[in-house]
């Protein structure tokens, strides 16, 4: 059954192609975000710029907030616009636990890939630049490799973590009396 | 097996921008559907026939009464037990046109059934042979606005028939059809019936489905006729 429904979740994705896009894109700029400020507040961390940290944090919440509010009103009109799929697969007997499941597989495909070109995309504009980031990063940490990798790893970590969350609240808020609704022509 | 209706009453609160109103779909209403027999219910529009297969489907919660499935009784029952027993027993073909536009026929029939334990191969290999016999297996990779109303209205039944349903809820099945899909669609249903499906298909107009089949007629959310033999409303 698990074959069956990633081929159903990625028919959706190659089916709906501008909200994809949207979402990949939206998903590329928070990761990015996330992980340039998991960076920044890795070299901050030591004791000469430590002051500098708030200001690194505040910035860190504010695409955060910005992006997850974003991220859920695109979720929110994408499931409204999906009613009516939804509701047909709920009148052929599929599960609220296996549409989530659907749901959030395909959430997960597309920020995945989303999130993995964000970090391919600042490690390429990082050591592509020689920037001042990676000296001070070399200059501080011997293991400099290990810090990139860990805040990507968080950077990736996190992105997931937001995208089951707004899943799991747009959800949850879309599906009641569905069904009956469909079957009434009330959309 | 069977699915049994005892005292089922059905109100549908409608909210409005201006007031809310309380609307009567099904007054008091038993009846039993066994495995294997074949019901057609006819009577005007607003008569309580969509109200009463949805009921049947497990769609529709009673207001009052009680719907039981086999062993199951829907009111005491967790949603996920009765998804479950439609999703593996029922094949439901609603009265309006209800397709994802963004799929292909083919999508269309495979995604709502496979959730099922059934492969994805056999599940494509049965569309096939559904659109097949419904003469629609050269579109299997057209989307559903590029075809005419009848056609649509055979890609639900083939979505509703593939997964071999113990229980067949047809709404008007056979409206907007020309007589040849109309005879395609009604061969196809008392092919399901002879292999042992229990059918209840509501019909506004007078239709010969071509088998041995029971009669009601329904109006005001009451069947107020049932019989052996078709009767005009």
């Amino acid at each position: 059954m698990l074959i069956n429904i990633l081929w159903i979740a990625l028919t959706n994705i190659k089916r709906n192609k501008h909200s994809t896009v949207l979402y990949f894109l939206m998903y590329l700029i928070l990761t990015t975000g996330i992980f340039s400020s998991l960076l920044s507040i890795s070299i901050v961390k030591l004791p000469p710029i430590g002051p500098l940290k708030d200001f690194f944090y505040s910035i860190t919440i504010l695409i955060l907030l910005v992006s997850i509010s974003v991220l859920f009103g695109l979720s929110y009109i994408n499931i409204l616009h999906r009613k009516t799929e939804i509701a047909i697969y709920r009148i052929f007997g599929v599960r609220k636990s296996d549409l989530f499941f659907m749901l959030s597989l395909e959430g997960l495909m597309i920020s995945t890939a989303g999130a993995l070109t964000g970090i391919t995309l600042t490690l390429t504009a990082l050591f592509g630049a020689q920037s001042i980031l990676i000296d001070m990063i070399k200059s501080i940490y011997e293991s400099y490799i290990k810090i990139i990798l860990f805040s990507a790893l968080r950077a990736l970590f996190t992105v997931m973590v937001i995208n089951i969350l707004i899943t799991v609240i747009v959800f949850a808020l879309n599906s009641k009396k569905e069904m009956e609704k469909l079957l009434r022509g009330i959309f | 097996m069977s699915i049994k209706l005892i005292s089922v009453t059905k109100i549908y609160k409608v909210k409005t921008s201006e007031n809310l109103k309380y609307i009567t779909g099904i007054k008091e209403l038993s009846i039993d559907i066994n495995e294997g027999q074949y019901i057609v219910v006819s009577g005007p529009t607003g008569s309580g026939k969509s109200t009463l297969l949805s009921l049947l489907g497990g769609i529709l919660k009673p207001t009052r009464g009680e719907i039981v499935y086999h062993n199951i009784h829907l009111s005491s029952s967790r949603d996920e037990k009765i998804s479950r027993f439609r999703e593996v027993y029922i094949g439901f073909i609603p009265q309006n046109i209800i397709l994802n536009a963004n799929m292909t026929i083919a999508e269309n029939i495979i995604a709502p059934n496979g959730f099922l334990k059934k492969s994805l191969k056999s599940l494509k290999i049965e569309t096939e042979k559904m659109l097949e016999k419904l003469g629609l297996l050269n579109k299997k990779n057209w989307f559903p606005p590029e075809l005419s109303g009848g056609e649509r209205r055979k890609v639900m039944v083939a979505r509703a028939l593939v997964k071999n349903p113990l229980y067949i809820f047809a709404d008007e099945p056979v409206s907007e059809l020309d007589p040849e899909s109309r005879d395609a669609v009604l061969d196809l249903l008392r092919e399901y019936h002879e292999n042992g499906s229990g059918i209840v298909l509501a019909t506004h107009s007078k239709i010969d489905v071509g088998t041995k089949a029971d009669y009601y007629i329904m109006r005001n959310g009451e069947i107020f006729f049932s019989g052996d033999k078709q009767k005009e409303w």
